[in-house]
């Protein structure tokens, strides 16, 4: 398992348009990736659960990356929160 | 003649015939189903699927009728449709031997429901998404009547709620505008309204009962008021109304690419004040020859702990590499005791405005404001980069803050980082003393930034959040004026530029006096830059 955490930097937080972005991104994976945010648990998979994390600018986006393709899943990822959040 | 209130939620002004809005809603449906589940899980995947391609059809349209931008909330309504956990609720529900419209029905209720509850406003906004998606599965399931709503001419239309999808089908060149009573200023429909540049007022109670038929309604989308049946008078005050809006929004944005200079050749740079990275985009819009404020609060009174060095790098890059090689001047922190994150344990104040604030607080926690200039220098390289501090009153703090700078740079280079060389270093002149020593300061830095709200609260001895003296704040009292006037001569005699980013930076009256005294740059919200700018190229400053 590769995790990363990462403080959200876009102002308007990790709202509709990126959380569909990032479960575009994971279904391309096989590997299961979970984001922790305000306590709460998402799967990145699934889009009302990553809208319901609600996570906002400044706040800590803890990322884990379990499976088969992890380590090209976990670098997408990675690039997505720079690029995106 | 009624006057109702909303919220104002996109600008302009918009007079014509009402037409309601009434939603096809789908209620006649069975809830026990005779058919198999594996039929009904059919069901639902037709409809899916079908609803998919009407979805696509939409955000077509809809980047033909506004931008590829307002067009992806029906890309978000597809993902919607194919979410994990919406399908396996409504399987679920026909597994429980229930219709699919049933089951469609009972999830749209928990996950709007689920959303609502939320306490932040955007994601309570997609409450109507979900009811958006699920009324269309309804319709297609249920056969109804899915025709778009005809508009038979130009119309200000009216509904109790609109869905973004409402808002698209209708046809553009017939919406004059719409009023909701439900939505806020974050539903997509407003956001659409802003998009395609109509008037739209929200949030209007008591509307259903208002909406009548053909009747003639006034929508100022400015003052979020609807006003039905006008009476002649009203009617009339309002066309004209309209008409200078009109006018002015096209005659200003011919001043979009002009330079600021004056009929004489005095060139005065129009700059925009910001206060979170999304900003920049209006201040690019709106022609700003650059960011003249940006505060940096916003990275720390969001947050749940100090914003680190990563953070407040990639911020500050964003900015700068949407200005393109503009200047973007940026100031360091500026919070104290009437302003603390709940982070940060700071000691009551009798006096906030006096006490340990901006600079003065940062030079108590270094390493506060240390992680900031390491970010800032480090974002220097993605552009034209100005560095300021706030509330500076004496020349040692200057100094300090200058030397920690320095070490910090001298760190970053010891790393190998890249730090710009044209870097600009400079300070908020906001209060007297900084003022009237301007002489002594200005041989130590590139550039003066002239804050009036603060520098008219501490001249006048005046505080304008409260009502039993806010008739003495003015910030074009004499003595200001000669703070100001004093400020920008000791630039000019030093060879550095002066500049203003109050609120009075925009008052239009005071902009031959600074026009006089050779102020070199004035910044404004995004909004009113080409207001200023037209005003600047009518101006005469030799005749002054």
């Amino acid at each position: 398992m590769k995790e990363f955490n990462y403080v959200i930097t876009d102002a308007e937080g990790l709202h509709a348009r990126p959380a569909g972005l990032i479960v575009k991104l994971a279904a391309n994976y096989t590997s299961a990736i979970r984001l922790y945010a305000n306590g709460k648990t998402a799967d990145a998979k699934r889009l009302f659960s990553v809208m319901k994390l609600a996570a906002k600018c400044g706040q800590e986006l803890h990322v884990e990356v379990e499976g088969e393709d992890e380590e090209a899943a976990f670098a997408a990822v990675q690039e997505f929160c720079a690029k995106e959040l | 003649m009624l006057i109702l209130k909303g919220i104002p939620a996109s600008g302009g002004i918009a007079i014509g015939p009402l037409y309601v809005y009434q939603k096809k809603t789908v209620t006649d449906f069975a809830q026990k189903s005779a058919l198999t589940p594996e039929q009904e899980h059919r069901r639902v995947e037709d409809a899916v699927a079908q609803a998919k391609s009407q979805l696509d059809e939409l955000y077509e349209k809809t980047v033909r009728d506004a931008d590829e931008a307002a067009a992806q909330i029906f890309d978000i309504h597809k993902m919607m449709l194919d979410d994990l956990d919406y399908v396996e609720s409504i399987a679920a529900g026909i597994d429980d031997g229930f219709t699919a419209e049933h089951a469609v029905n009972e999830t749209a209720q928990e996950f709007s429901a689920m959303l609502l509850s939320m306490d932040d406003e955007t994601m309570r906004a997609r409450s109507a998404d979900v009811q958006d998606i699920s009324h269309r599965l309804l319709t297609i399931l249920s056969g109804a009547d899915s025709a778009a709503h005809q508009l038979q001419t130009a119309s200000v239309v009216g509904a109790v709620d609109l869905f973004p999808s409402d808002t698209m089908q209708l046809e553009k060149a017939k919406l004059l505008a719409f009023v909701t009573e439900q939505g806020s200023k974050a539903s997509h429909s407003a956001i659409l309204a802003r998009t395609l540049g109509i008037p739209a007022v929200v949030g209007i109670r008591g509307l259903r009962n208002a909406l009548i038929k053909n009747e003639t309604v006034i929508v100022d989308g400015s003052t979020g008021q609807l006003i039905i049946a006008p009476n002649d008078e009203t009617l009339c005050q309002y066309r004209e109304k309209q008409e200078s809006y009109a006018k002015e929004r096209e005659l200003l944005n011919a001043y979009k690419d002009r330079p600021s200079i004056t009929r004489d050749g005095v060139s005065i740079e129009v700059c925009a004040n910001i206060a979170y990275t999304a900003d920049a985009e209006a201040a690019v819009e709106n022609g700003a020859e650059g960011i003249g404020l940006m505060r940096s609060e916003f990275l720390y009174m969001d947050a749940t702990d100090f914003p680190d060095e990563e953070t407040q790098f990639h911020a500050y890059r964003t900015v700068l590499t949407k200005l393109e090689g503009k200047r973007v001047v940026v100031r360091t922190l500026d919070i104290g005791a009437d302003k603390v994150p709940t982070y940060l344990d700071l000691p009551h104040e009798e006096n906030p405005a006096l006490g340990c604030r901006a600079i003065r607080l940062c030079l108590q926690e270094e390493d506060v404001l240390r992680t900031q200039l390491r970010a800032l220098l480090r974002a220097s390289a993605y552009g034209k980069l100005a560095i300021m501090f706030p509330m500076i009153s004496k020349l040692q703090e200057l100094r300090r803050a200058k030397e920690i700078l320095a070490e910090c740079r001298a760190q970053l280079e010891a790393e190998g980082v890249t730090v710009s060389e044209d870097l600009e270093v400079g300070m908020m002149v906001e209060i007297p003393a900084a003022a009237l020593l301007s002489d002594l300061f200005a041989p130590e830095v590139d550039f003066f930034s002239i804050g009036t709200n603060d520098l008219t609260q501490y001249t006048l001895a005046t505080d304008r959040l409260n009502e039993r003296v806010e008739p003495l704040f003015d910030y074009s009292d004499e003595a200001v004026l000669r703070l100001i006037a004093m400020t920008a001569k000791s630039a000019h005699d030093n060879g550095i530029w002066c500049g203003i980013c109050g609120e009075s930076a925009g008052d239009l009256e005071l902009l031959p006096f600074y026009a006089k005294v050779g102020i070199d740059e004035l910044s404004v919200v995004p909004n009113k830059v080409l207001e200023v700018r037209r005003a600047i190229t009518e101006l005469d400053v030799s005749a002054l």
